[in-house]
């Protein structure tokens, strides 16, 4: 009979029950699982297995060290008590099992056989199973009852309850097993007390102690194979004590080459921290030699700059080396990399003044321009003074060969001529035109034009575009250079043009061109451009002085010319100075005539009319002839200047001031032909006498105010029989002179010869009428002296068709009037 | 260096000179017509395969009072453009008058071409035949019509110019300043439908 603990089926009995004792159950390890014989992979896992068992654990423990011997020996005492706690609580259960219903039981066996039979036929179902376990079930008795179960051909082995029972049922009399079982168990009382009892427990004892003798066997085997790895592994653990005992001599003998090693590791690092320190340094405070070289000698292209900036960092950089406790060492290397900036500058600034001129190379001119701007405002001043004083001598080079007052253009000029005009073939130059003041100066002018545009472009190139007022200034200042050459030809033509039209041209085209290089240069602080501001004034000099030096030779060819008294015509000095000078007045010019003010303004109208007529006057004073022709000979001429004065709207006033003294002038001369006709009819004296008592210009005439002339000596019959006479001889001889004639303007001559005659026939009507009223002979008669009426007059002096108006305009009068 | 050239555009009063340059430079129209007083000037850089080139436009004033300053531009002028209005035909008519300007300033040492602008009004009096014809006749180095206010063919015009420029033609230079004039013209059809402006890939202008 084997007794078998199932942990499991114990666990599943004691939940069936339900309330276990849990004291003891608490009390009590579980115990550890049975070896699963059915896993055991003999030649696979025997290793594996082994080292989980508690007996090899136990020999280990044991192999492992006398020094864990006392735990062995506790760890003995506490195995022991609990196999007895084991066998205490086994004697519990048997105790107990009487009081568990028949069916419980009945119930929990058919269970616990059911487990066995399942675990048993995995065992037995496997192929590669220990023969011993085959033996050792061999042994037990093929008694059991077939209700029990065979299971797949194997015996069936009830659990240890039924067992045990088995076992009692052997020793006690035949009969029902299960009841026989019961009446070996002692009864309570007194009788089968001691000896029943004493006998049953040698009984359990000795089945419990078969039992363990059947389970101790079931490893046998397993003890054997362990006992013959037992050698094995004793050499093993040998072999590993003394390689552990080696290791530990060889750790503990080369402790001092560890502290070594670690101490060489600690100055291995502190030297890498030092070497990337240095390195760090080096990349951020030293210059390698190539960079320095190229610095210091190498060609400014693209890649100097980079090292440059490189520098500059560095310079800046040495911040922090400055804010170190020792500060000399960054003192130091920003005095090592200033002097290599200096240096550097020095350099650019030399390729600067080499390269600024041709502008072969603008980027890097670029960039070392902006450096230099940025770093050294000294130097980068002196560059741009080099800039605008090679630009400027460039271009004035340039600009004297197009003038042709320079020797032939080198070679930098012919670039020059190449960039401006883009065309260095052409040989025609700005003097070509010189004998055209208008085309040469519209020449130098377009060619500055193209200069302006030039030089700004290759500003522009070489400074950034985001300074605007830079590049405007250092433009003015190269092209101001060009101012003077541009003033010397210009006031050189200005100069030498004697035509007041050429002059006018070339103030428009200054003025012109004053707005166009404005649109490109700031005007304000351009020389160009003041140039041409004060060649515009000097245009307006010139045009002043032409009109002055035209006057005095009109004065002197006015004094110098004769005039044909027969014909008093026009002066020539007159025709050829108008037809000069009006010409100016042509062009529209704005309200402001030349950009002049109002004095200047006048001031030159007062040259072009008043001063003409001045000379004029002079002139017909000067003349040897006539009152009435020299009036004529003045009207000639100012009537004249007034035709051309008249359509010139800038000089209407001077017209309207031409226009009065013109007929002042001709109230003059019809003053003259009245007093002519008065002294050549004799009746000079009369009308005097007359109009000193009242005056006869008035309308109003009534003959009776005149009675006082009676008194008077004149007014005799002799007198008026000579004025008779001699006007019989005037009119007779009056259709035929032509004294008057020689006025040019039809209108004027009309009016200085009928006016005369109207007031002529009007006084010789009034005369008439006071000489019929009041003269008598000597006998008191009237006396009809007279011979002509005064129709007869007016008719002779072609005065009739003006009297014929004057008369209709006054009775149109009267009847308006009335 | 830069290399720059001297572009003078010519023509009539309102024929769109200033319009033109202004496609050009800016691919704008502005239909509101402001007189050019005296000469303008503008600049543009191109870039044309491998080269750069910079093209200095010169816009002169069509009116009669200015004309007196322009002969002062051809002079050292590498290109003359002469623009007449297709719809205008005294434009068309005083084109020989321009012509015979540029040959006076600077014979035939200089690139001459005749555009025909304004190709997108319908009232056409000038045909393209005809413009073909006087370009050949005066020897125009090549004609072509343009239209300031759609952009039809502007950029074509100045690609064509920059490629007939000395420097980039090299040998073809001797061809399209000299030789047979007869044979020298470069016409560009344009009696087709107008097609979308070609895209000048290589033209960053």
């Amino acid at each position: 009979m084997e007794f078998v603990f199932d942990a499991d089926t114990y666990a599943m009995s004691m939940d069936s029950k339900g309330n276990n004792d849990s004291s003891q159950s608490s009390i009590l390890p579980i115990p550890s699982a049975p070896l699963k014989i059915s896993n055991f992979q003999l030649h696979n896992d025997l290793t594996k297995r082994l080292s989980n068992l508690r007996i090899i654990q136990t020999i280990n423990k044991g192999l492992s060290t006398n020094q864990k011997d006392s735990i062995a020996d506790q760890q003995d005492v506490s195995a022991s008590a609990l196999a007895f706690k084991y066998a205490r609580n086994t004697l519990d259960l048997l105790a107990s099992s009487p009081a568990v219903p028949t069916s419980e039981l009945q119930e929990s066996n058919d269970l616990d056989s059911r487990i066995l039979g399942n675990r048993l036929s995995r065992v037995l179902n496997q192929n590669n199973y220990d023969r011993s376990l085959r033996e050792s079930l061999k042994r037990i008795p093929a008694t059991e009852p077939a209700e029990r179960g065979d299971v797949g051909g194997s015996v069936y082995r009830g659990s240890a309850n039924g067992q045990l029972v088995d076992r009692l049922g052997h020793n006690l009399p035949a009969g029902d097993s299960a009841d026989s079982s019961t009446d070996v168990i002692p009864a309570s009382g007194f009788s089968n007390t001691v000896g029943n009892r004493r006998k049953l427990r040698g009984i359990i004892e000795q089945d419990i102690l078969s039992h363990h003798y059947l389970s101790l066997r079931g490893f046998q085997p397993i003890a054997e194979k362990l006992t013959y790895l037992k050698n094995d592994m004793s050499e093993l653990n040998a072999c590993y004590v003394t390689i552990t005992d080696s290791l530990n001599k060889i750790i503990t003998s080369s402790s001092s080459v560890r502290q070594t090693l670690k101490q060489e590791k600690k100055q291995r690092d502190l030297a890498r921290v030092k070497k990337h320190l240095l390195t760090s340094f080096r990349s951020n405070f030293t210059l390698n030699q190539y960079e320095e070289h190229y610095l210091l000698n190498g060609e400014i292209n693209e890649d100097f700059f980079p090292i440059l900036e490189r520098v500059s960092k560095i310079h800046d950089n040495c911040d922090i080396l400055l804010a170190m406790n020792n500060e000399s060492l960054g003192i130091s290397i920003m005095n090592q990399m200033s002097h290599t900036i200096d240096l550097a500058t020095d350099r650019m600034v030399s390729f600067l003044k080499k390269n600024l001129g041709n502008s072969q190379d603008a980027k890097n001119v670029q960039k070392a321009l902006t450096y230099i701007e940025k770093n050294s405002i000294e130097k980068f001043n002196g560059v741009v003074e080099e800039l605008i004083e090679a630009r400027s001598r460039e271009v004035v080079g340039e600009f004297e060969r197009q003038l042709g007052a320079a020797a032939p253009a080198d070679h930098t000029s012919r670039e020059v001529a190449s960039a401006v005009g883009g065309n260095s073939n052409t040989n025609r130059t700005l003097s070509n035109f010189s004998y055209d003041p208008k085309r040469f100066t519209s020449d130098i002018l377009a060619y500055l034009h193209t200069v302006i545009v030039n030089e700004l472009e290759s500003t522009q190139s070489l400074f950034p575009l985001d300074r605007p007022s830079s590049i405007q200034s250092i433009t003015n200042r190269i092209l101001d250079s060009l101012s003077r050459l541009l003033r010397r030809a210009i006031e050189s033509t200005l100069r030498q043009e004697s035509k007041p039209t050429i002059v006018i041209n070339l103030y428009e085209l200054l003025d012109l061109y004053t707005m166009m290089y404005g649109k490109l240069i700031d005007s304000k602080q351009s020389q160009l451009i003041s140039t041409l501001e004060l060649l515009k004034g000097q245009s307006r000099e010139r045009l002043f002085n032409i009109v002055l030096l035209k006057l005095r030779q009109a004065k002197i060819d006015s004094e110098a010319e004769e005039i044909d008294e027969e014909f008093l015509g026009l002066p020539d000095w007159v025709i050829d100075f108008y037809a000069e000078f009006l010409g100016i007045f042509n062009k529209d010019l704005g309200e402001e005539f030349l950009g002049m003010g109002n004095d200047e303004s006048n001031r030159l109208c007062t040259q072009i009319v008043d001063e003409p007529m001045k000379i004029l006057e002079s002139q017909s004073k000067k003349l040897n002839m006539s009152k009435r022709n020299k009036l004529i000979f003045e009207i000639n001429g100012i009537d004249y200047i007034h035709s051309k004065v008249e359509v010139i709207p800038r000089l209407l006033e001077k017209s309207k001031e031409v226009n009065e003294r013109l007929e002042g002038l001709v109230k003059e001369l019809s003053d003259n032909e009245f007093d002519r006709l008065l002294r050549n009819s004799g009746l000079y004296d009369i009308y005097n006498l007359v109009n000193m008592i009242f005056a006869l210009e008035d309308d109003f005439f009534d003959v009776s105010l005149y009675e006082p002339i009676k008194e008077n000596k004149l007014f005799n019959v002799g007198t008026f029989e000579d004025a008779n006479k001699k006007l019989g001889d005037f009119l007779g001889t009056y259709i035929t002179s032509n004294d008057v004639n020689n006025v040019i303007s039809p209108t004027i001559l009309g009016e200085v010869s009928v006016e005369p005659s109207v007031r002529f026939v009007k006084f010789y009507g009034k005369l008439v009428e006071i000489v019929r009223k009041y003269l008598r002979d000597e006998k008191g008669k009237e006396v009809d002296v007279f011979s002509w009426s005064g129709e007869e007059v007016a008719v002779i002096l072609d005065a009739t068709n003006e009297l014929t108006r004057n008369e209709l305009a006054s009775e149109a009068s009267d009847q308006g009037g009335v | 260096m830069l290399t720059k050239y001297k572009i003078v555009f010519l023509g009539d009063q309102g024929v769109g000179k200033t319009s033109l340059i202004t496609r050009f430079m800016y691919d704008t129209f502005d239909s509101h017509y402001a007189a050019t007083i005296g000469i303008d000037f503008l600049s543009k850089t191109m870039y044309l395969d491998d080269k750069t080139i910079r093209l200095q436009l010169w816009d002169t004033a069509g009116q009669e009072r200015f004309r007196s300053l322009i002969p002062s531009y051809i002079r050292d002028s590498n290109v003359a453009i002469v623009v007449y209005d297709i719809t205008n035909k005294d434009s068309f008519n005083d084109v020989q008058k321009w012509f015979d300007y540029i040959r006076e300033e600077r014979g035939s040492d200089v690139l001459i071409v005749l555009v025909g602008n304004k190709s997108d009004l319908e009232d056409k009096v000038i045909t393209s035949e005809e413009g073909e014809a006087l370009a050949k006749k005066i020897g125009c180095n090549f004609f072509i019509e343009t239209s300031s206010k759609n952009g039809y063919n502007v950029k074509k015009l100045f690609k064509k110019i920059a490629k007939l420029l000395p420097e980039l033609q090299n040998e073809n230079a001797d061809r399209a300043l000299g030789g047979d004039e007869s044979t020298n013209i470069q016409t560009i059809n344009v009696s087709a439908g107008k097609p979308p402006e070609e895209s000048l890939s290589s033209c960053q202008c």
